[in-house]
């Protein structure tokens, strides 16, 4: 590639750059100074954090907790990513969508929904005296087992998303070659099924580890006295002790933990990867780059190269072997995974104005006194209109981007990749405190503007992470026999590189608006005191009393992934 | 491509809406208000906002939400403070004033009567008592049919043998509030004796119920939700989602006889844009007929006495003013929670901290 070309395409990586620049490490870089205590440096901050029992306690907590919920998700997704795999090409997408769907339920909704399910005379337990199993009722809730529960189910989709991927990408012929040479079940599944599967696992894992370490509301609402996690003590430092230097501190002190954490799982995967390529080599190598991005990447890739040979050339049937064990597991996961979510919307047309399971005297009230109030509406109005912005904005910056990085070399190239990863490993409410002051001093606060460029941060994240998969299939010989032709850049990207990416960027601004939508704590601060989304509207109202009202949003809220999966369904026909 | 439009149009759509709501921030505005939301913020609308404006021809832009005092101070610090009233805890009242968060009240707006009529307690310089809410125990009636034979002070609640039954109380995650007094009562303090708390024996009493507590609740709802689905027979609560829970139908009582009580405060923060209808707002809301008309709309207790004689007298019996209860409850003393020791530390942090290391132990 011509040394001139190869700064022009790398060029494009410095919009995002740029973008997370000022919106983002600027902002957090003043609050991190802040930690040290201006006007004179001190230590005192972390020297109180890490001298303090209390404090440690907590912190070896949150890891332990963390670890749980990887090690039990990784387990139960690696099951019931294997019962996806193996559905009919038909069935896959409704499966898929019974997966993603509690993605988008409100986080709120959701730890309401758990404490009716688990509660002493909730459902479950209903159940169990009813077949007569038990006696009393069990005691589930406000212990460490209804966290796990909690927090088990919140990150499910982000393990078996990934390991499905890599599933779907693996070389099948590995496993018949195994098998004709004598292997058993097991043996096959040893030496041939699961080692092209692991680094799916490994990123799964990397991600759910990392996002349950900022953990705070599903602890604080389903825990006990002593489940708390670390981002509750941030939270309390900044909601009533009001010490934003030393909830800065904590937060630094959590950000370092998990780059660390992430560099180690880093090595993990490289001596997998490294394994993986003694033993086979099958897979297309990767060029050299940093780790989380490119793991996810890697099975994100996997599957669309996957879906896109198949669509090129139809292979034979797929086994479809019969599993009653796999298939009781699956389903007993999906179950688990659209539980809450029913018994929601079973909520929603109940006539008792506390949440209250099973409902009694179906009524529309909920859905009524939704529809009829226009401070409701309007919140809704200016939700979807704050995500719709942000995604725009988030797939323009991160499909230019993984274009740049996909297309060219450049030194430092995995510390960029890395700085694009940071909104979503520092906790919100420590970027939101962080970005409050900047946006203020520029007149963003309260506006739209300001709200979408600081969600626009963690959007990013996700669909670069999408978005650079996507570009993986992309044959760059075809892209050099385009312009070869005569077609000019621009030609070759609209002709040759964006329709095969369509998919992906459809993906990526789905997840973008599903994040934005759902988003409370960037919100809330720099929404100022005037700018109230929906999420916004639900905690207000929550916190006197539940009533069914938001069980009637939630399930409103249910048809947008449902509509926005059978939208990019069908444009995925289309485009294809 | 059908969906590049439907994208696109989306996009319009909301950009024009954008415009619009734009267009509508910048008329002149005369006062900005957060009412909170729910039940509370429907009630303050009719029984203030809108009589306000009748009255005084002042506009009048609500917001059905709280702000927080982190939310509060960012903007304060900042100069973004766009809102020019809202309500705070005591406890976050008394430190925001002392920290210069707040502007202090103008009392010579207020009519003879409000400024007889609202307690001496509830006239702060930094914020006016809004209305009265208590903290008490609440019963599960199929738990403890009977009212006389049943738990009723705090001292039952710690009782254990005498009264088993799944109990919750408050978290003291905050510092200022928590279930301090009420563990010292259960000691055998006497309530006018309570501050100020002596704080390691109010934790040594927690220890003994400790083991009892199936859920320190942090939430009103949390609390609210325990009641409702059946969870909690013994338990603290606010008397306001108590008389809902009971006006809903759910097998619930009250117990008068140690109620903490304790009210939410009209503060205006530094630099709100027009204070001085803020001023004249919170001296209309504290007239005897407004606070009257609240606490029909929504059960919450007046603080301005006068307001107790404009009511029904099924409403009134409610109240936490009612002669009959008012004789049995004691008063939350928020000078307390704000007061800082030598460490420049105030009372609700070093209880914070305390409760932090308590819990793991």
């Amino acid at each position: 590639m011509p040394a001139r070309r190869n700064t022009l395409v790398a060029a494009l990586v410095l919009p995002v750059l740029l973008f997370l620049g000022v919106v983002y490490f600027y902002p957090l870089s003043k609050l991190a100074l802040l930690s040290f205590g201006p006007p004179q440096f001190t230590l005192e901050n972390y020297r109180r954090f890490l001298l303090d029992e209390g404090y440690l306690t907590i912190a070896a907590r949150t890891l332990v907790f963390s670890l749980t919920v990887t090690g039990l998700c990784a387990l139960i997704g690696y099951t019931t990513a294997a019962f996806l795999d193996k559905q009919t090409r038909h069935g896959r997408g409704w499966v898929i969508l019974l997966v993603v769907v509690p993605l988008t339920t409100s986080l709120l909704v959701r730890t309401y929904a758990w404490i009716i399910v688990l509660g002493d005379r909730g459902p479950i337990n209903g159940m169990l005296q009813l077949l007569g199993l038990v006696d009393e009722p069990v005691p589930m809730l406000f212990s460490s087992f209804a966290v796990v529960i909690g927090m088990v189910h919140l990150m499910l989709p982000m393990m078996i998303l990934p390991i499905y991927s890599a599933m779907r990408g693996m070389d099948r012929e590995l496993l018949r070659a195994s098998a004709s040479l004598g292997a058993g079940p097991v043996r096959s599944f040893l030496s041939a099924y699961l080692p092209q599967t692991l680094p799916g696992v490994a990123s799964g894992c990397i991600m759910v580890f990392v996002l349950s370490l900022g953990f705070y509301i599903t602890p604080a609402a389903l825990g006990g006295l002593d489940d708390v996690m670390l981002s509750n003590v941030i939270a309390q430092q900044v909601g009533s002790a009001m010490n934003f230097s030393f909830a800065a501190a904590i937060a630094m002190i959590l950000l370092v933990s998990v780059l660390v954490a992430l560099l180690i799982g880093n090595g993990v995967a490289r001596q997998l990867r490294a394994m993986r390529r003694r033993g086979g080599g099958h897979t297309a190598s990767w060029p050299s780059r940093l780790g989380l991005s490119r793991l996810v990447e890697r099975h994100w890739c996997a599957w669309l190269r996957s879906n896109w040979q198949r669509r090129l050339n139809r292979p034979a049937a797929r086994q479809h072997g019969r599993a009653p064990l796999l298939d009781a597991t699956g389903w007993a996961v999906l179950l688990f995974m659209v539980l809450p979510t029913l018994v929601v919307v079973a909520i929603s047309f109940g006539a008792d104005p506390f949440m209250s399971f099973p409902p009694r005297h179906p009524t529309l009230q909920w859905y009524r006194s939704f529809f009829s109030d226009v401070s409701w509406l309007s919140a809704l109005a200016l939700s979807v209109q704050l995500a719709i912005l942000t995604a725009c904005l988030a797939v323009v910056l991160a499909t230019t981007a993984a274009y740049g990085f996909s297309r060219s070399r450049f030194p430092g190239q995995s510390l960029c990749r890395a700085l694009i990863l940071a909104p979503m490993i520092v906790p919100s409410v420590v970027g939101a405190i962080g970005m409050y002051g900047v946006m203020s001093s520029w007149g963003l606060v309260g506006s739209a503007a300001g709200v979408t460029l600081a969600n626009t941060c963690g959007a990013i994240t996700l669909a670069f992470l999408i978005v650079s998969a996507g570009m993986t299939l992309l044959d760059v010989r075809l892209e050099m026999a385009s312009q070869g032709m005569g077609a000019s850049r621009w030609q070759t990207f609209r002709k040759i590189v964006l329709p095969p990416l369509a998919p992906s960027m459809h993906a990526a601004a789905m997840l973008a608006f599903i994040y934005a939508f759902d988003e409370v704590v960037v919100a809330s601060f720099i929404g100022g005191l005037q700018l109230r989304t929906l999420p916004l509207r639900m905690w207000e109202d929550v916190r006197n009393q539940v009533d069914p009202t938001i069980a009637a949003v939630s399930a409103i809220l249910l048809l947008v992934p449902i509509l926005a999966l059978t939208l990019t369904r069908k444009s995925r026909v289309l485009v294809s | 491509m059908k969906l590049l439009l439907i994208a696109l149009t989306a996009f319009l759509v909301a950009t024009a809406y954008l415009h619009v709501q734009q267009g509508q921030g910048t008329e002149a505005r005369t006062l900005v208000v957060a009412v909170s939301g729910g039940s509370l913020g429907a009630g303050r609308v009719k029984a203030f906002v809108e009589p306000f404006t009748q009255a005084t021809g002042i506009r009048v832009i609500v917001l059905r939400d709280q702000i927080q005092a982190p939310q509060l101070r960012l903007a304060v610090d900042s100069g973004e403070m766009r809102v020019d009233l809202t309500t705070l805890s005591p406890a976050q009242g008394v430190m925001a004033y002392h920290d210069g968060y707040l502007q202090p009240i103008d009392y010579s707006l207020f009519d003879a009567e409000a400024l007889q009529g609202i307690e001496r307690s509830q006239r702060q310089p930094w914020g006016v008592g809004g209305f009265y809410f208590g903290l008490l125990l609440g019963i599960r009636s199929t738990a403890y049919p009977d009212a006389q034979t049943g738990p009723q002070t705090w001292a039952d609640f710690w009782d254990t043998q005498r009264f088993p039954g799944q109990r919750v109380l408050m978290s003291g995650e905050t510092g200022a509030d928590g279930p301090w007094e009420e563990a010292l009562l259960a000691d055998g303090v006497a309530p006018e004796q309570l501050y100020p708390l002596d704080i390691e024996r109010a934790f040594r009493s927690l220890d003994r119920i400790k083991p009892y507590i199936r859920k320190w609740w942090a939430q009103a709802s949390e609390a609210t939700e325990l009641f409702s689905n059946g969870t909690a027979d013994l338990g603290m609560n606010f008397d306001g989602r108590m008389h809902a829970l009971i006006a809903a139908g759910k097998p619930v009582r009250i117990s008068y006889a140690q109620i903490k009580r304790s009210s939410s405060y009209w503060v205006i923060p530094k630099g709100a844009p027009n204070a001085a209808n803020a001023q004249k707002f919170i001296a209309f809301a504290s007239r005897a007929d407004r606070q009257a008309e609240l606490a029909e709309l929504t059960g919450y207790t007046p603080t301005n006495v006068n307001a107790m004689a404009l009511l029904r007298p099924e409403v009134a019996e409610k109240m936490l003013s009612a002669a009959s209860i008012r004789a049995h409850s004691f008063d939350y003393n928020p000078q307390w929670y704000g007061q800082k020791g030598g460490d420049g530390k105030t009372n609700a942090e070093r209880l914070a901290e305390r409760w932090n290391q308590w819990i793991l132990e």
